[in-house]
């Protein structure tokens, strides 16, 4: 295990200048993600027409793993069906869990698949994630 | 025993006590383990680990419930584990010591035995310092009676409001149950003037002293409260184990919790009669290898001394305060004061959160807490949503804490720089 290996640079600036912050003009659907073990903590809020995601809004606080993840997502996630951002989610879940870097996931996600040699952190990266999939479970 | 009292400063050996605990030969991240980690569980010398061992090779009977050699002797270790406990802690007799999980199970046990003896105007007044385990369970028992919860504040330094004391309890105070010593803030609470005050409306009295016992000199007739509780694992002994200690005047008027056997006296199939204070409040069978160390852990404790481990740990927390306070912007929660706190400094690092800093010093074979310690209201009211918190015991030494510093100094740097 190495500490380069969780902090890179990349995900260190998306800690320090987060993507997706930006209030949407109109939301579909919202959920409220926290892991109670850390405080770490999201507000996710998805505008979708025609089954797309026209707009998302990750707002939140807490460790650098886990705001760069919602940082990252809301860099792709426009723009995307919304069953493919549910996909895409799982993609990024199972590189969490095996470490391979997985090259077809867009934007800057490959590159936290460091964090499975951290376990403990895990659930970090994943909770903008699963608070993204409650979002989209109640469109 | 050696005499707690006379032990002077001088003859805390360190390498010596280290030595006791096999855990601090291992390594993590090829580091020597630097465990700051006491507060949520301490280390267990070789001689508690052993006698735990022992139980189960040479007596391993179920205490109570056989009349062979085997579940006599068991009963027996649960006797003068019990007999320990109420010395040790100077409780009325080993009959006001309740044998329970941990001290999380032995405050449900109390609210839990109040259940319904409550009702709507009483009030039960706590404090905004408790450990989950000394709120929620009186959160229930609110809910359940109708009862109002009542906060004793916090001054600007982490300290209970006690001046507030008269106008909180008063005549429908039904509990006062506050916290021995914060295990945030660290801070040391006046736990007999609390006392004072529910007496004087006859309310019960309950102090957490999970994070007071095995650190601090502790008498529960000194303290002279209803009920105390704590967990065996945090003083140097076995988890799966806590105690209850209450006055019998106090344990009489608790209904039992928690039913089944050994808890009872005459059993029909419609009916039954409550055992014995204290058995009437252990259903089921304990953790008995847990029970048979626990005794061990106390020896271990009083080698040393509380009045000696208390200073030891006070000059630690003392160098801890001033070597992390030195960082730039640094925020320390509770009092700035060692001599108000308890072994553990929680911090809250304005450029690294909380959960970072501890993998960064996990890689540096140092272990903290990072998060709300079970205290998330507490962290809201503080305006910060987790702290790190190094906490100390026995073994702790100013090296741990420069290992910390270095640790801190490098989650700074990887943090403060500009991507
Ligand atoms: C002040 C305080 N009270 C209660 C507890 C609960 O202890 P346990 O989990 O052993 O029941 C703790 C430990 O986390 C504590 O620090």
């Amino acid at each position: 295990m190495n500490l380069d290996a969780l902090y890179r640079e990349v995900i260190m600036a998306h800690h320090q200048h987060p993507a997706g912050r930006d209030p949407l003009p109109e939301v579909s659907a919202s959920a409220h993600g926290y892991n109670p073990s850390c405080g770490d903590e999201f507000e996710v809020n998805i505008h979708v027409e025609d089954g797309r995601i026209a707009g998302i809004q990750v707002d939140g606080h807490g460790c650098a793993i886990s705001q760069a993840a919602g940082s990252m997502l809301s860099q792709v996630a426009v723009g995307l069906k919304v069953e493919l951002l549910e996909d895409l989610i799982d993609a990024f879940r199972s590189m969490l869990k095996t470490g391979e870097p997985d090259s077809t996931l867009p934007g800057d996600l490959p590159v936290l698949s460091g964090v499975s040699q951290f376990p403990v952190r895990i659930k970090c990266a994943s909770l903008p994630m699963t608070t993204t999939l409650e979002a989209i479970a109640k469109l | 025993m050696t005499n707690a009292a006379t032990r002077t400063r001088l003859e805390w050996d360190s390498d010596k006590i280290r030595a006791l605990f096999p855990t601090l030969q291992r390594r993590v991240a090829e580091y020597p383990l630097v465990y700051l980690d006491c507060a949520a569980t301490s280390l267990r010398p070789e001689s508690v680990i052993t006698e735990g061992c022992n139980f189960c090779r040479h007596h391993d009977g179920n205490p109570h419930r056989g009349m062979h050699a085997l579940s006599y002797e068991a009963t027996e270790v649960y006797k003068s584990s019990r007999q320990a406990v109420a010395d040790w802690l100077q409780a009325p007799d080993s009959s006001s010591v309740v044998i329970t999980r941990n001290a999380t199970a032995a405050i449900n046990l109390v609210a839990g035995g109040l259940r319904g003896k409550l009702g709507s105007g009483d009030n039960i007044v706590l404090t905004h310092m408790e450990h989950h385990a000394n709120l929620i369970p009186w959160q229930q028992l609110a809910k359940q009676s109708g009862a109002e919860l009542r906060f004793v504040p916090l001054t600007e330094d982490g300290q209970l409001q006690t001046d507030m004391l008269p106008s909180l309890v008063d005549d429908r105070t039904r509990v006062v149950a506050v916290t021995h010593v914060s295990n945030v803030l660290g801070t040391i609470n006046p736990i007999a003037l609390f006392a004072k005050a529910a007496r004087r409306v006859g309310a019960f009295s309950l102090v957490d002293s999970a994070q007071a016992v095995g650190h601090l000199p502790v008498s529960f007739a000194e303290l002279d409260v209803d009920f105390m509780v704590f967990s065996a694992h945090k003083c140097y002994g076995p988890a799966g184990l806590g105690f209850l200690i209450g006055k019998k005047a106090a344990l009489e008027q608790l209904s039992p919790a928690e039913y089944g056997g050994d808890m009872i006296e005459y059993v029909s199939y419609e009916e039954a009669t409550w055992a014995e204070i204290p058995q009437r409040f252990e259903a089921g069978t304990a953790n008995s290898q847990a029970v048979a160390a626990f005794p061990e852990s106390i020896r271990f404790i009083e080698s040393l001394g509380t009045a000696a481990i208390r200073a030891h740990e006070k000059e630690i927390t003392a160098y801890a305060l001033k070597r992390i306070s030195a960082f730039e912007g640094m925020r320390i929660l509770g009092p700035e004061d060692a001599h108000l706190r308890g072994g553990l400094v929680s911090f809250y690092d304005p450029y690294v959160p909380p959960h970072d800093m501890s993998t960064i010093l996990d890689e540096h074979g140092v272990a903290v807490r990072a998060g709300h310690h079970c205290a998330q209201p507490l962290h809201r009211l503080l305006g910060i949503p987790a702290s790190t918190r190094a906490s100390f015991g026995v073994y702790s030494t100013t090296d741990d804490v420069d290992a910390l510093i270095q640790g801190i100094t490098e989650a700074r740097k990887l943090f403060t720089r500009k991507y």
